[in-house]
């Protein structure tokens, strides 16, 4: 093609048009996930290992349950068995299965009526937990002896 | 968790006293309410001191001093133009706490109380000598801000103390205040390193000096020997040597996330030499230069 | 946990709700005023997407509790743009510019820009961008965002 056939204005490109959504973003009104709500909508609060590493020997959650408005709180023996590969890997990361893996691992999570219930009933959640020894880096990870 | 707004301090040291469980008292609340978020402290009850007359408010005194109500916020002092001039590096250091949205909110006392070796707001106290009104179960009575922290987190306060108020003294003639901080970044951050200082002049020989010193032990140092380095002299590279050496001998600071304690040390005698030559000239009569824009410090 | 009737006033008009005294501001204004316009981004008063305007100061509205707003005046980004529906000068320049993607972080970015604005009418890059340390964007990398000041401002200058 000849360079003086070459376009040199078109529609958008080379133009500053608005963004579609920008006046919903610049107004407040744009609506994200959070921003929701539904009625009969229940709320969760997670309750997490504060420890490292340790071993879960026992969870609870039944002064959780009997709060007026706690639906469910929902464990480990909630979530499917035998999984191999990704999918365990993944459901391991989303919550602790014997062993806690981390400070902050997920453990259990509660739903209620309304967020506050529900971070108070994690509260009552009781976790018994057998503190384990924990690594801080990679080579004491790979360390012989060590899973 | 009990929410209290109680009109009097008196009251509120009641409400505190006769408290079984955790209380907080809820000034600008912008470190309360964090911990409460974070679940680290939720308090039995909190009781807010902002509808207490006067809690608020900025006032001049007969003698030149200042009284800074409790819940005046780090945006309040900056908007103070006497305050400013009079003791701006008392502002500079507070203005540097958090965000303009946490300047909104964010109080001298309640830097104070909550205990933070690194807090920006309270060298600038020390050095000029500020003291506090404390209202508790056996009334009231004044303590230097020097006295107040005790160690990370704490403070010597008393179980139903509270502070009522702040209070700067007069200015006088001849006299300046700065305060800086290191930094790794340009704002919104934890001081690694801070430094105030407060002298007076006689023509150009600082004839007083006060060096507090943060972030570099487990409260804030009010230094004797800094002081004794530069009074006497007209700031020359001498007594800048002296008060730098100074500096770094008392500072015993921590190995951090934020820095080595032996970077730490450094930075002290860095920033003593840099603060006391901006006091010294704002007490040479620069005072008219107001404190320093957010950041400049940088 | 009893809750506490809170009178106050939101972008002119009156309001009341009922909050529980851990509830923050930044709750109230989304749950039980339906004003979901700003944002829990942290919760901490780091990131200001929460930020609105009590008794005209900008605070974080996450590090205000709801009882404490009894008996005063709150703005947030809905009483923005005119009540016909003219956008505030920001909000025009905020999109002229695209100074926003995925637009989480602009409320609480608009209603701390109009507060600078109003006390500050010519600033400069260095103090808009100080104004707006508060206020964090994982989008647009902020020199959009301070063009759109810039350019409000002068706007607003030249009507004035």
């Amino acid at each position: 093609m000849p360079k003086d056939e070459i376009r040199s204005t078109f529609k958008y490109i080379g133009t500053r048009p608005n963004r579609p959504d920008g006046l919903d973003k610049v107004t407040g009104r744009a609506r994200y996930g959070a921003d929701y709500a539904a009625s009969n909508m229940l709320h969760a609060a997670v309750v997490r290992s504060p420890h490292a590493h340790a071993r879960i020997v026992k969870i609870d959650a039944s002064k959780a349950l009997a709060l007026k408005g706690v639906k469910a709180v929902v464990t480990r023996a909630d979530f499917p068995e035998g999984l191999t590969g990704e999918t365990w890997n993944l459901q391991e990361n989303t919550i602790a299965g014997e062993r806690a893996l981390y400070d902050g691992h997920a453990v259990a999570a509660v739903a209620a009526t309304s967020a506050l219930l529900a971070q108070d009933a994690a509260k009552l959640v009781e976790v018994t937990y057998e503190v384990l020894p924990h690594v801080t880096d990679v080579d004491a990870a790979m360390a012989e002896g060590r899973r | 968790m009990r929410y209290h707004s109680p009109l009097t301090f008196e009251a509120a040291s009641r409400v505190a006293a006769g408290a079984s469980g955790v209380t907080r008292f809820l000034a600008g609340g912008t470190d309360v309410l964090v911990q409460l978020r974070a679940g680290s402290v939720t308090p039995d009850d909190l009781i807010d001191l902002k509808r207490i007359p006067g809690v608020g408010s900025i006032t001049r005194e007969g003698d030149g001093g200042w009284t800074i109500g409790a819940a005046v916020s780090g945006a309040a002092l900056g908007a103070t133009p006497g305050l400013v001039s009079d003791w701006p590096g008392v502002v500079e250091g507070m203005g540097l706490v958090g965000s303009t949205q946490v300047q909104g909110r964010a109080t001298l006392a309640g830097n104070l109380c909550n205990g933070s070796p690194a807090a920006d707001g309270v060298p600038g106290l020390v050095a000029a000598g500020a003291t506090a009104t404390v209202v508790g179960p056996e009334g009231r009575r004044r303590m230097a801000i020097a006295d107040i922290p005790a160690g990370p987190g704490r403070t010597a306060l008393q179980p139903g103390e509270v502070i009522a108020a702040i209070h700067l003294p007069a200015r006088g003639a001849q006299g300046g205040d700065a305060y800086e901080r290191f930094i790794p970044r340009t704002e919104m951050d934890i001081a690694v390193v801070g430094c105030a200082v407060n002298l007076r002049l006689d023509g150009d020989t600082i004839v007083e000096a006060r060096v507090a010193l943060g972030a570099v032990a487990p409260t804030v140092l009010l230094v004797e020997a800094c002081a004794q380095a530069i009074v006497g002299t007209r700031l020359d590279e001498a007594a800048l040597d002296a008060l730098a050496g100074a500096a770094r001998a008392a500072a015993k600071p921590i190995s951090d996330k934020r820095g080595t304690a032996e970077f730490r040390t450094h930075v002290a005698g860095v920033l003593a030499r840099r603060v006391a030559v901006t006091a010294y000239t704002r007490a040479k009569g620069s005072r008219a230069q107001g404190h320093r824009a957010k950041g400049a410090a940088q | 946990m009893s809750k506490i009737h809170v009178t106050t006033t939101v972008n002119g008009d009156a309001v009341d709700f009922l909050a529980d005294p851990r509830e923050t501001l930044l709750d109230c204004l989304r749950d039980h005023l339906g004003l979901t316009g700003s944002k829990e981004g942290c919760g901490t008063g780091d990131c200001g997407a929460c930020s609105v305007r009590l008794d005209g100061v900008l605070v974080s509205s996450c590090l205000v509790l709801g009882v404490e707003a009894e008996g005063r005046s709150i703005e947030t980004i809905e009483g923005m743009a005119s009540p016909d529906g003219t956008l505030h000068p920001l909000q025009r320049k905020f999109i002229e510019h695209a100074a926003l993607q995925c637009g989480f972080c602009t409320p609480g970015i608009l209603v701390a820009a109009k507060a600078l604005l109003e006390e500050n009418p010519d600033p400069s890059e260095s103090e808009i961008r100080y104004w707006l340390a508060g206020n964090l964007c994982r989008c647009t990398g902020y020199d959009k965002i301070i063009r759109a000041v810039q350019d409000a401002a002068a706007e607003l200058r030249g009507a004035a």
